[in-house]
């Protein structure tokens, strides 16, 4: 594999710095690889496939008690859409931390209203799991 | 005017309220199961502004929607009674966190022989119960939930994680299960509170920052008879509001805890409330004042069918605590109670 060649060892650091500049998110298998390989890239943050948080992100939401599964979608607003309140909103932020391992802090998480807005919070996050 | 104004306006002037009293909180509590005529509900569409009737459109199920019309019918209703105006012709704006604040008739119409700007409110409302706040010269927060609401997760990992460390050790020692999801339930619902009658939003005061406790106290059990027109529970508590060491110490211009008034109780069997607001403007700063003001802090309730009646609401209330004045509980008082749990 081209990509695995050429993240060899000289060029680690550098790799890793590419990576974090231009969000490159190559596919699956390749993306294993060079995780597995630059070290350096995994300790400064990755960022995760996206379609990959997506499922993630709906299959958390579906599991919500309080939630209807066929009500949740990549754009279903909390209040709107699922009819959740505030107190249910912390509850989703926090399985949300707990599936990505993160902390999201009050501030940001008083921001999270939507779908949407848990997919790319996680997929913008550079030490989301 | 519409007929269905003029109908509203004439059955509804009976309905007009004096002003609360400084220290004085009303609490208009709709439920509802009350609401058993689908004319009524027409009637309150009608009161609302085409902008309201769009944003319950946008609520994807009727149970959301029909939440939003009696909320929005439950301000306007409420708020007229103090102006004494119809209620469809209030209008409404919000801060630059967003809390609404109300724009008076007389304010728009430049009319300057009364004008109520003083007047705050904040509401709150769960499936089964609205309530609306109203103070005078006063910002006031409240929030209301169900009593007995399952939480999808664990409590005390919630807890962990939101609130303050000395409000988690403390749930942490309830060992009945039952127990412990109410009080997990009036903790959230006095910190909502906090934070909407602070109307400057989460970010300004993470839940972790302040704490709340509440402590048996015989003194919270008299104060709450004097203030509210409903039963104290034979148990009433202290409730106490410190800030974090980080709270403390940045913006100076913050408002102290114990300048906040907090009450606790049970507008139903079925509900848990927590109603904050600020403490008055002493004359002067020494805590003998302050005493006297929270002598004077009242709150009467209402259940409210908008447009057709109220009653007291006595029946079925408990009030469950309040806050002191700072003399009857000092921070080292606060301390020992805790390690009683």
């Amino acid at each position: 594999m081209q990509a695995a060649r050429r993240a060899s060892t000289p060029l680690r650091a550098l790799h890793g710095a590419l990576l974090q500049r231009l969000r490159v998110q190559p596919t699956g298998a390749a993306w294993g690889v060079l995780r597995a390989m630059s070290g350096e890239a995994h300790a400064q943050g990755t960022y995760l496939d996206r379609s990959q948080v997506v499922d993630r992100v709906l299959s958390v939401l579906k599991s919500n008690a309080k939630v209807d599964p066929a009500k949740v979608s990549e754009t279903a607003s909390f209040q709107q859409d699922l009819g959740l309140d505030s107190l249910d909103e912390v509850e989703v932020v926090m399985a949300i931390e707990e599936e990505f391992a993160l902390e999201i802090p009050d501030a940001e998480a008083d921001k999270i209203k939507s779908t949407r807005d848990v997919i790319e919070y996680v997929a913008s996050h550079p030490r989301a799991k | 005017m519409r007929p269905a104004t003029m109908l509203a306006t004439a059955a509804s002037h009976h309905l007009f309220r004096p002003l609360p009293a400084p220290s004085e909180v009303h609490l208009w509590c709709l439920f509802p199961d009350d609401v058993r005529d689908s004319k009524l509900m027409n009637m309150y569409q009608n009161l609302l502004s085409s902008d309201e009737q769009k944003k319950i459109l946008e609520a994807n199920n009727v149970k959301t929607q029909n939440e939003r019309l009696l909320a929005r019918t439950l301000v306007r209703t409420t708020l007229a009674r103090y102006g004494m105006v119809d209620p469809s012709s209030l209008r409404f704006t919000t801060n630059k966190f967003g809390k609404p604040k109300v724009i008076w008739p007389s304010q728009v119409e430049g009319n300057n022989s009364w004008r109520p700007n003083s007047l705050c409110f904040n509401l709150s409302h769960t499936q089964s119960l609205l309530a609306c706040a109203v103070t005078i010269d006063s910002e006031v927060g409240i929030d209301v939930e169900e009593k007995d609401r399952k939480l999808s997760r664990n409590l005390m990992a919630l807890a962990r994680r939101r609130f303050s460390p000395e409000e988690a050790d403390w749930l942490s020692r309830f060992e009945d299960p039952t127990q412990q999801q109410q009080r997990f339930m009036q903790l959230w619902t006095l910190k909502e509170a906090y934070v909407k009658a602070l109307g400057t939003g989460i970010s300004e005061t993470p839940l972790k920052d302040f704490s709340f406790a509440l402590k048996p106290s015989f003194h919270a059990q008299t104060c709450l008879e004097r203030a509210v027109n409903c039963t104290a529970h034979s148990q009433a508590e202290s409730i106490t509001m410190e800030f974090s060491r980080l709270m403390a110490s940045n913006n100076k211009s913050r408002i102290p805890a114990n300048r906040w008034q907090f009450l606790l109780l049970q507008p139903s069997p079925l509900h848990i409330a927590s109603v904050c607001t600020q403490m008055h403007q002493p004359h002067s700063p020494d805590d003998e004042n302050l005493e006297e003001l929270n002598k004077c802090f009242r709150m009467k309730m209402w259940r409210t069918l908008p447009l057709v009646g109220d009653m007291n609401l006595t029946e079925g209330a408990v009030a469950l605590g309040m806050s002191l004045p700072a003399q009857e509980v000092s921070s080292s008082d606060t301390k020992t109670s805790l390690k009683q749990y």
